[in-house]
């Protein structure tokens, strides 16, 4: 067990920040979603390091719990996806703006 | 051994990452994402989580993956969105904030002193530790996201299900109700045509 | 016993809960009956835990219970607590008791209201917190009760909303109340500040060790609430104008219970108010004379419900005399006197305004003798009690309170005797103008045309208004017998525990006397009010009072008060917000430099616009820019 803990840490940094990029810059909600996906994942390797690193297992619970919110998550934006295909509307999040100022 | 399978399974995380993000094609990114997660498992696994590991392939890839490939199956060629009229200046402040926020984590963690790994007991990270931790001491959280995937899988019904293909605008039901009005009325005479036809024939 | 009272007190909130819960799902008589029957409840609860109180040894009459503490602050403590005792019991039989007749009044009375059940949530409610103002035994919640009352008495009178009259009338009882509550909050501190408790055992203990002006400046206070309560002198204006109430309210709230909160009150304190001689005696100046000016001023009053309330405000200035004279008991007792015979006019004018269609002015009736003979009856019986007239209840309990007043036989107690006895002669001639004006006389044209058909329509009223009064006719009748001297004692031995430092009782003899003064001066006054208005057969415009012009124009103006109010704070708040609005803000605050303040306001507002653009991805990229600089911070700071 040569990997320390620091490296766990970073990587998960870099894939947050990863998908923090896709989610500030992409317009389609669909790839917003999988973007969000790549950062929940890098927090749960963060949570899953930690708990490694303790020797307990309250961090793979969370791991775990975060899996099953961000389940909940896509399928309310998934359905978000579904309903406007069915109306008709432009599936780009920069048009979807009718709370603007 | 251990330095190997970590550098390579984190190349690729970040590669699919990259991929996922900056993919134009929803489809291509939701298979990056597929390797990303696949990555992420073998890390979870080098941490000794082996549950987690797999639940992350099973629900992740195996469930979550799929809903999203069929909704983008469903929303078709119109999911694709090019990068339109960007400002530079955007594109300069997320990749800013990003690469701040990752860059300064790196500094934090490099820079602080964590203890050895912990050792492990037997069970460490094994299905029975983790179902037996889920079942006592988290029995609520455990319930309460219960809870919250039912509430979400309602919701998602609601969303997708709720919303009715477009009906004809008032303006295009008048106008089809006067073509068919107009077309009873042109059937109509010809049949009168026809029979006074048919009349005049027998007669001549 | 004490669950019984907790009972009492949980009966009308369950009504209140019920009625605002099922509202439209309730026949409308169903949500009469319903809070009646709770009502009638509550009495039985409240009767059997008098009767279990009476059956205790004397002297072991008090209990106190707490529920629980609801606020806790250093040393200052407040719990819902229980007081249950001689005082309590009264008061609870006087709240419940009438109440349930006047709710079953009201059953008739509203019928024709679509609003009724709104009308019945409000009754309840009152109730309810008329039952938390007596059973409390801490001064805090003493004054969540008489706030509540003071809301509910708010939303009774404004009852119908869209009479501009009533909406003003009930603005007015409530800032009137307001004020009220302020001086007795104001006293409430004071007590806590010099004894470091709020309930009564705490005071009642640690009042001897007051200086004599904490006590005053204390009772004091606690006075300011009791009159604005009370309807008594300077705070009294806003009685006559919460008729505009239905007249259930009027019996109930600005009869029986919710105006002798105040004589509740000093009675209740009176172990504080013992050592504050200069208040008591105020109280006793400030009853004497408002008893005299309200009489005069209810001789002049040409609508029914305002000479009742005008006469109201007298009969509660005699209780003031009473408990100011130290005779507590007198004032207790005809407070208890006061709410059968003075519900019982009101309910007996409701009915007579109902025969009549809504008509109030009594030059509009007249000659409904013959008509309504069994309203005609009761009314006579409440009259005759009102004017003190020997046998009935309210010539023994006024009497005991002017008697108490040869007793003490001092100037103030001399100045009660007298003022008091030339109230009663008031008492007579308006009491009975009224009665002639209505029953007497020749029919005035309106009443000659709409009374037939009324009372051929429906009687004299439905019988849930007719069994009310009757009921009340004969408490009117014979309540006076608790206490006739001589023979029997129980309104004196009753309620004598609740004043420890002793209560003033008139001699037989004394009593006797004032009893004979007192019904001769009443007989007086009826004989001048048969002279004045009985023989008139015509409508007159003016209703005659000697030939003062001015003093009659100041009668009707009601000895100016209102107008003195109007000058005093109306106006010169008018003034000056017009002052404020016209000079100071519309010239002043728009001048050139200072107008800059406005316009940067407005251009930060403009600017800030261009981030809520409503693009998500923009609040996001903040966020995100934000938790880096924060990091940043914490980096740099070498947290």
């Amino acid at each position: 067990m040569t990997v320390g803990l620091p490296l766990f840490l970073a990587i998960s940094a870099i894939l947050f920040s990863i998908g923090l990029v896709g989610v500030l810059l992409r317009r389609s909600p669909l790839t917003i979603l999988l973007s969000l996906e790549v950062m929940l994942n890098s927090v749960n390797l963060t949570l899953v390091a930690f708990s490694r690193e303790v020797g307990g297992s309250d961090g793979q619970i969370f791991a775990l719990i975060v899996m099953g919110i961000a389940a909940a998550e896509v399928v309310v934006g998934l359905g978000l996806v579904v309903a406007m295909t069915r109306r008709e509307m432009v599936l780009d999040t920069d048009e979807l703006r009718t709370l603007n100022g | 051994m251990d330095i190997v399978v970590f550098f390579i399974a984190s190349g690729l995380a970040i590669a699919s990452a990259v991929a996922v993000v900056a993919q134009k094609n929803p489809f291509v990114s939701a298979l990056a994402l597929l390797g990303n997660l696949v990555s992420l498992a073998v890390l979870l696994l080098l941490l000794s989580a082996q549950f987690v590991a797999a639940a992350q392939i099973i629900v992740y890839a195996g469930a979550i993956m799929v809903m999203f490939l069929f909704v983008i199956a469903y929303v078709g060629p119109r999911s694709e969105i090019g990068a339109g009229e960007r400002k530079p200046w955007q594109v300069w402040l997320a990749v800013l904030a990003s690469a701040l926020i990752a860059i300064e984590v790196i500094v934090v963690v490099f820079g602080a002193t964590f203890g050895d790994w912990a050792d492990l007991d037997g069970d460490y990270g094994t299905p029975a530790a983790i179902g037996k931790a889920l079942m006592t001491d988290y029995l609520l959280a455990f319930e309460v996201v219960s809870v919250i995937l039912f509430m979400a899988a309602v919701a998602g019904v609601v969303f997708g299900a709720g919303g009715r293909p477009r009906r004809l605008s008032d303006d295009e039901v008048q106008a089809k109700e006067a073509e068919s009005a107009e077309q009873r009325r042109r059937e109509a005479s010809r049949a009168v045509l026809d029979a006074t036809r048919d009349s005049m024939g027998e007669g001549a | 016993m004490t669950q019984l009272v907790w009972i009492t007190l949980a009966l009308p909130l369950i009504g209140v809960v019920l009625l605002s819960i099922l509202g439209m799902k309730l026949p409308a008589k169903g949500a009469g009956w319903l809070a009646s029957l709770i009502m009638l409840a509550a009495f039985l609860c409240a009767a059997v835990a008098t009767i279990m109180l009476a059956s205790r040894p004397e002297g072991d009459r008090q209990v106190v219970e707490v529920a629980w503490v609801w606020l806790t602050a250093g040393d200052f403590s407040v719990g819902l607590d229980l007081w249950f005792d001689e005082l309590t019991a009264v008061m609870l039989l006087v709240i419940t008791g009438i109440g349930f007749l006047i709710h079953v009044y009201s059953i008739g009375y509203m019928k024709d209201d679509p609003q009724s059940r709104r009308f019945m949530a409000y009754l309840n409610l009152f109730v309810f917190s008329m039952l938390v103002l007596v059973v409390s035994a801490n001064l805090v919640l003493l004054l969540v009760g008489w706030g509540l009352v003071g809301l509910s008495s708010y939303l009774l009178i404004g009852f119908w909303h869209n009479k501009p009259k009533a909406i003003k009338a009930a603005k007015k009882a409530f800032i009137m109340n307001a004020i009220g509550d302020v001086g007795l909050a104001l006293g409430i501190f004071l007590l806590f500040v010099d004894l470091g408790t709020v309930t009564y055992s705490g005071i009642f203990a640690g009042a001897s060790e007051l200086s004599e002006t904490q006590a005053s400046i204390a009772c004091l206070l606690l006075l300011v609430g009791a009159v604005a309560k009370s309807a008594q002198l300077p705070l009294h204006t806003w009685l006559p104008d919460a008729m505009e109430g239905p007249t259930p309210i009027s019996a109930l709230i600005h009869a029986a219970t919710m105006v002798t909160a105040g004589v509740y009150l000093i009675a209740r304190m009176n172990p504080l108010f013992v050592h504050a001689p200069l208040v008591l005696d105020l109280i006793v100046i400030i009853g004497v004379v408002g008893l005299l000016m309200s009489g005069l001023i209810a001789i002049v009053q040409t609508d029914i419900k305002r000479i009742i309330a005008f006469s109201t405000m007298s009969q509660i200035a005699y209780m003031f005399v009473g408990v100011g004279l130290m005779a507590y008991w007198t004032g207790i007792f005809h407070l208890f006197t006061h709410a059968f015979f003075k519900a019982l006019l009101f309910l007996g004018a409701g009915l007579v305004i109902h025969a009549l269609h809504g008509e109030q002015d009594i030059r509009n009736m007249g000659g409904l003798r013959k008509q309504l003979p069994k309203v005609y009856f009761c009314m006579m019986i409440g009259a005759l009690a009102l004017s003190g007239i020997f046998p009935f209840s309210g010539g023994f309990s006024k009497d005991a309170i002017l008697a108490s007043g040869l007793h003490v036989d001092s100037p103030i107690g001399w100045i009660a005797y007298i003022g008091g006895l030339l109230g009663a002669l008031l008492t007579g001639i308006y009491t009975f103008r009224l009665m002639f004006m209505v029953f007497h006389r020749r029919p005035s044209p309106y009443a000659e045309k709409v009374i037939p058909a009324s009372v051929a329509h429906h009687g004299e009223g439905p019988s849930s208004m007719l069994w009310p009064v009757y009921i009340l006719a004969v408490g009117a009748a014979v309540t006076g017998f608790l206490q006739i001297p001589g023979v029997t004692h129980l309104a004196f031995s009753w309620l004598d525990p609740i004043a420890p430092d002793g209560m003033v009782e008139a001699t037989v003899g004394q009593d006797w006397l004032t009893t004979l003064f007192g019904t001769l001066i009443g007989l007086i006054g009826i004989a001048i009010a048969y002279h004045l208005y009985a023989r008139e057969s015509d409508a007159p415009e003016r209703i005659r009072l000697g030939r003062g012009r001015l003093f009659q124009h100041a009668l009707e103006r009601r000895l100016y008060w209102d107008d003195l109010y109007s000058w005093a704070f109306e106006r010169p708040a008018m003034w000056a917000s017009a002052f404020l609005s016209r000079d100071i803000d519309r010239t002043a605050f728009r001048w050139a430099p200072l107008d800059g303040l406005g316009q940067l306001t407005a251009f930060f507002g403009r600017s800030f616009t261009v981030i809520e653009n409503g693009i998500v991805r923009m609040y996001a990229l903040v966020l995100a820019l934000g938790i880096g600089a924060l990091i940043l911070f914490l980096l740099v700071r070498g947290g």
